[in-house]
């Protein structure tokens, strides 16, 4: 894949330009202006190609299948021996695309519940929400408070995950061990309540297909969290592990969603403009770090804040949701455990005439490609974890 | 300053005895539905016949609630060879061949500790050439063929071919399934598979039940 004008790559050295031409390892001097004019990485479109050249600099390369990683994904390191000069980022051995114009609600739901699996409330959420708005549907304040239980759920769940998979990557196996049981505990509670471990079938337009009682959830995620309180304060007192992801893979802003923007210290979070989330008070976690810890320290604290908003609607009969408007061309968002996505939706009928997704992992994963670089080979696995991306929503949603 | 260790034996063993024992939980629509009414339903994946509700179709998502229940059995897989050669240590690879991510997170849980299947001689290696079993995830990816056929290829005989979830037996709703692209030894069924129903499968394969 090219980013146009048959070059794939560039560098600067000495205030010179110097591009690299397809399936050519070698490079020539080139202009500024010619290199900006390039589309070496484009998120929307899944490109993340940042190839250099040099002396000795060959490419190494990390996938597409390998047991280390949870979704198939290949990295192709640019490096000269432990150090990584730069990567690029094939995803699209794994992808997807979806047909959702044209099927009907129902099936359309089933069909971005599985476009990512481990988000699959958010994105029934963000489609079902979308819908009712245009057909100017108001659910009411029960199927609401269910909707944000189960979304802060997901939420939490989706956490504890990435912490575990963070501390499995930094040799923190106990703690790994700990937090996946954790995560268990809390998909049984949900199985039981829903009737499936990862929500499939539970929302449709106009409410939820499946009732439960949300306050039952939200007591095992009170307990849940105080059990992980306890991990975090073993964590935190061990340098080994901050010592190790500390000044890892350190970002700009740039492309950053979720947790990942709120880790550069930019108190971006959808849920504070989310109707749902009316008057319900939670902070915007935000850290300063940039780097692997900064991102861990936010995905641990937002378990908290989830748990907490979650305990004021349990404790209270007085939530108020401000009213959802009825837009008929107007474009959706939610804040999955990833970042905000966002929806354009067209429909006709009963049926879904036209969609368009962006999700957080297309551009958090450019993000990662460029923080990467000046890291060591050993850094990918936790470096990776610590961004929340999801291959799977990288796909086509049409 | 907490004391792992110490914390670990106060909570005691979580690990479940299954299969020795009777599973703790289960996923419920994650199992085959059961007639119990006669309203005509819809399935959205075409999974219902008179002759009852095809495993390899069935997306799990409990839209045929009015005349369907779940069964709540762990036997929602089709076993089509055993291997008793690899009843002392099994050691897995996975390939994620284009999933929605909720299969591969199932199949990673068993290894937790309230599964633990170490404890059975289960195992995940990160290469074909030190694995007993082969699980693919997903729909079928063009590009992806050649990578399977190639660690299909690399397995160390004798070795499984084991298919995971709707999405590789019938395409789910998404695509095209893969299973005539692979000649499997297990099937298993569901949107995502519990992980005792996952379990219980692997350990029939291996000639352990």
């Amino acid at each position: 894949m090219s980013g146009g004008n048959g070059v794939n790559g560039f560098f600067e050295k000495e205030g010179k330009y110097y591009v690299i031409k397809d399936d050519s390892h070698s490079y020539e001097e080139s202009s500024r202006e010619f290199v900006e004019k390039l589309e070496i990485y484009n998120p929307i479109m899944g490109i993340y190609q940042h190839k250099v050249t040099g002396e000795n600099v060959f490419p190494f390369n990390y996938g597409p299948s390998t047991g280390g990683m949870v979704e198939t994904v290949d990295f192709k390191i640019y490096t000269y021996g432990e150090r990584i000069l730069s990567v690029d980022i094939l995803p699209e051995f794994k992808k997807r695309k979806i047909q959702v114009s044209g099927s009907k609600f129902d099936e359309a739901i089933l069909k971005i519940e599985r476009f990512n699996g481990f988000h699959s409330f958010s994105y029934s959420t963000l489609m079902v929400r979308e819908i009712e708005a245009k057909l100017g549907i108001n659910v009411d304040a029960e199927v609401i408070k269910a909707r944000i239980t189960l979304l802060e759920t997901e939420r939490i769940i989706s956490h504890i995950f990435k912490t575990a998979r963070l501390c499995e990557s930094a040799s923190q196996n106990v703690a790994a061990h700990w937090l996946f049981s954790l995560r268990e505990e809390l998909m049984r509670t949900v199985a039981t309540l829903t009737g499936h471990r990862y929500m499939f079938g539970v929302n449709r337009v106009g409410g939820l297909r499946r009732t439960f009682d949300y306050r039952k959830v939200i007591e095992s995620v009170n307990s849940i969290n105080m059990q992980y309180q306890k991990i975090l304060d073993g964590l935190f007192v061990s340098r080994i592990f901050i010592d190790r992801i500390e000044n890892t893979c350190i970002v700009g802003e740039e492309f950053c969603r979720g947790p990942t923007l709120r880790a550069t210290g930019i108190p971006y979070d959808y849920r504070m403009m989310d109707p749902y989330y009316g008057k319900l008070n939670f902070e915007v976690v935000t850290e300063d770090g940039k780097d692997s810890l900064a991102r861990f320290l936010v995905f641990s604290s937002e378990v908290s804040q989830s748990v907490n908003i979650l305990n004021q609607f349990s404790n209270s009969d007085s939530f108020e949701i401000s009213e959802l408007g009825s837009v008929e061309n107007g474009s959706g968002g939610i804040e999955t455990p990833s970042g905000d996505a966002r929806i354009v939706l067209e429909i006709h009928k009963d049926s879904i005439s036209a969609i368009h997704i962006r999700t957080p992992s297309m551009l958090n994963m450019e993000a990662f490609a460029r923080g990467i670089s000046g890291n060591v080979k050993t850094d990918i696995p936790f470096a990776f974890e610590s961004f929340g991306i999801w291959i799977c929503e990288m796909g086509d949603v049409v | 300053m907490r004391i792992w260790p110490l914390d670990s034996i106060k909570n005691g063993i979580l690990t479940t005895g299954f299969p020795k024992r009777k599973n703790e939980t289960i996923s419920p629509w994650s199992t085959i539905p059961e007639k119990f009414g006669q309203e005509d339903v819809y399935c959205p994946a075409d999974a219902i016949s008179p002759e009852g509700v095809n495993l390899k179709k069935c997306i799990s998502c409990g839209l045929c609630s009015k005349s369907y229940e779940p069964s709540l059995r762990t036997d929602n897989y089709i076993l089509q060879r055993q291997e008793p050669r690899l009843r002392k240590s099994f050691k897995i690879f996975t390939v994620d061949s284009g999933s929605c991510g909720a299969c591969n997170t199932e199949l990673m849980a068993i290894a937790n500790p309230l599964y633990d299947v170490s404890r059975l001689g289960i195992f995940f290696t990160n290469t074909p050439k030190q694995a007993d079993a082969i699980v693919i995830m997903g729909i079928y990816n063009e590009k992806m063929e050649p990578v399977i056929k190639a660690a299909i290829e690399a397995m160390s005989k004798p070795s499984v071919v084991i298919l995971l979830g709707a999405c590789p037996l019938s395409g789910n709703i998404l695509g095209k399934g893969i299973e005539a692209m692979v000649d499997p030894d297990l099937i298993i069924g569901g949107c995502p598979p519990d992980p005792f129903v996952i379990i219980e499968a692997l350990e029939k394969v291996r000639g352990k039940l």
